[in-house]
């Protein structure tokens, strides 16, 4: 399955990927030549040099690769959820993701802990956050 | 054939510092400087202490950001520049350009080559606001791209995954980040314009520092601060001719970026980064190792970056470095004195060229109540960006 449009050059990739967030979907980029799941998405994939590349649907589940506890206002528009929980999520596909996680004390986050795709208004925006399964 | 960077067999195939210099460093109120005008004062120091006219210089590696090889040449009445690069790799820009400018003096190119760098890291805009909107570089670009819209959007946040995983895979202590900002504070009561000299800290106090973005305490984070430094490398065979007393020999330099380059959360081994590739290439090309060196300059602009930049250098196995750095190894009178000036958590964050500076004044045995005694070889490095990696080995010709 493919999206029928053309990835987009490099400066818009980004935006690409969040635009299936406003649709309450999280899927990542896969390459149609040899199958292969990336993230951040490029525009020629460096495995095989196809440009046949796809947003495919990602199954949401997922485990805690790191994880940081902002306390400190260091991004304005994130000051009202001090502390916040940013984690890198390995998804099952095999591509890391950054994303909030949200519904966890900061306390209990802990390494390879099982989480599941949501999405939630960020700074006016929705996203893709992840919850404790 | 010889070597890139490394000492070749005759003077002329040898690169050194032939000169260094510093502005002040300072924080409220500010130099009173632009972002240029520090530059060009750091640079103009570093003609001065290497005895030249400063339009002998006919080489100039341009900072990675707040000027320009125009800028720089125009400003120094420069008559000619022969060789010329910028060097895009955030921190690690300054080391990495000593292996630039070396290379460009081997090959005759160029016969003195200035490296200057400066900001107004304090007054200026804080290295922190990394998510303005125009992104000068790839490192900002994706930052802005894929963790500023959750939150991420400074340094220490999206140095703080490293260094969490780190610990929780190796089991590294949150003393053992302590212990590298009790060294380099230690070290800064040591030097006589250190900005956190005077300003003692005990574990105690370390640990009782507030969280900026767990598991970084604000001690974890490097100081901001105004300045500049600088440096003039030449080759060993004028360094001979115009009598620079003290040349320091650029034994190798190297610079490395982990693939992906771009992010640095999705490399098959995540403690992959720039110096995993850069140091093996350095060590085999100065014919030093570990081992030799009487000191490590090593770039901090967090606790954990020293911590994993030693594990990659080779001074200790991946995942031990948080041992590695406990109990005064890295403090002075220890096995591997470690950032002897105080470095950017306690001396000046001069975006790592202090390290350099640091690193020819021990070398010359100059440090004052900080030499390292002996001191005939070290090793400096830089960090930026996406943990891309680049450092010199120096030593006495």
């Amino acid at each position: 399955m493919t999206t029928g449009q053309a990835m987009p050059g490099a400066d818009n990739l980004a935006e690409a990927y969040f635009s299936w967030h406003d649709q309450g979907e999280l899927r990542l980029q896969r390459c149609s030549g040899c199958g292969r799941w990336r993230h951040p998405p490029l525009v020629t994939c460096p495995e095989c040099g196809s440009s046949d590349l796809s947003w495919q649907p990602a199954s949401g589940l997922g485990t805690v690769f790191s994880w940081t506890v902002t306390h400190y206002p260091l991004v304005q528009a994130f000051s009202e959820l001090l502390p916040y929980v940013d984690a890198v999520v390995a998804c099952e596909e095999g591509p890391r993701v950054f994303a909030l996680l949200l519904g966890v004390d900061p306390d209990t986050v802990s390494l390879d802990m099982p989480v599941r795709v949501d999405f939630a208004d960020l700074a006016g925006s929705r996203r893709a956050v992840f919850r404790p399964m | 054939m010889s070597p890139a960077t490394g000492a070749g067999t005759s003077p002329g195939d040898i690169a050194c510092i032939v000169g260094v210099g510093e502005t002040d460093h300072c924080r409220a109120p500010g130099s009173g400087l632009s972002n240029l005008g520090l530059i060009l004062q750091a640079a103009r120091r570093a003609v001065a202490d290497a005895g030249i006219d400063v339009r002998q210089v006919n080489g100039v590696v341009a900072p990675y950001l707040n000027a320009s090889v125009e800028e720089i040449e125009d400003n120094l009445g420069l008559r000619r520049v022969d060789y010329s690069v910028q060097i895009n790799m955030g921190g690690a820009s300054p080391v990495a350009s000593l292996m630039h400018a070396a290379m460009a003096v081997r090959s005759g190119r160029a016969k003195f080559v200035v490296v200057p760098i400066g900001w107004n890291g304090y007054s200026g805009v804080r290295a922190r606001e990394t998510s303005d909107r125009s992104a000068p570089t790839t490192f900002r670009k994706v930052v802005r791209d894929y963790y500023l819209p959750y939150g991420t959007g400074a340094p220490p946040q999206v140095y703080a995954q490293m260094a969490r995983r780190h610990m929780q895979v190796f089991g590294t202590p949150e003393e053992a980040l302590g212990s590298v900002a009790l060294a380099c504070r230690r070290h800064a009561q040591l030097h006589p314009h250190a900005l956190m000299r005077d300003r003692t800290m005990t574990m105690e106090d370390y640990l009782a520092s507030p969280w900026i973005v767990a598991p970084y305490r604000r001690f974890d984070c490097c100081i901001d601060s105004d300045g500049g430094a600088a440096c003039v490398v030449a080759s060993l065979e004028t360094a001979r001719r115009i009598g620079t007393p003290q040349p320091i020999v650029i034994a190798a330099a190297a610079e490395g970026r982990a693939a992906p380059g771009s992010e640095i959360f999705n490399r098959p081994d995540v403690f992959d980064i720039g110096l995993t590739a850069a140091a093996p290439l350095a060590w085999e090309e100065a014919g030093l190792g570990p081992e030799d060196m009487a000191f490590a300059q090593i770039y901090d602009c967090f606790t954990f970056e020293v911590i994993q930049q030693l594990e990659e250098l080779g001074f200790c196995a991946r995942g031990e470095g948080g041992r590695f750095v406990m109990g005064g190894r890295i403090e002075l009178g220890g096995a591997l004195p470690v950032n002897t000036h105080g470095g950017l958590l306690s001396h000046a964050h001069a975006l790592g060229m202090n390290h350099v500076v640091e690193a020819v004044r021990q070398l010359r045995g100059a440090a004052g109540v900080a030499q390292v005694e002996g001191a005939s070889t070290g090793v400096v490095t830089g960090w930026g960006d996406m943990g891309d990696g680049s450092l010199a080995v120096l030593r006495r010709p």
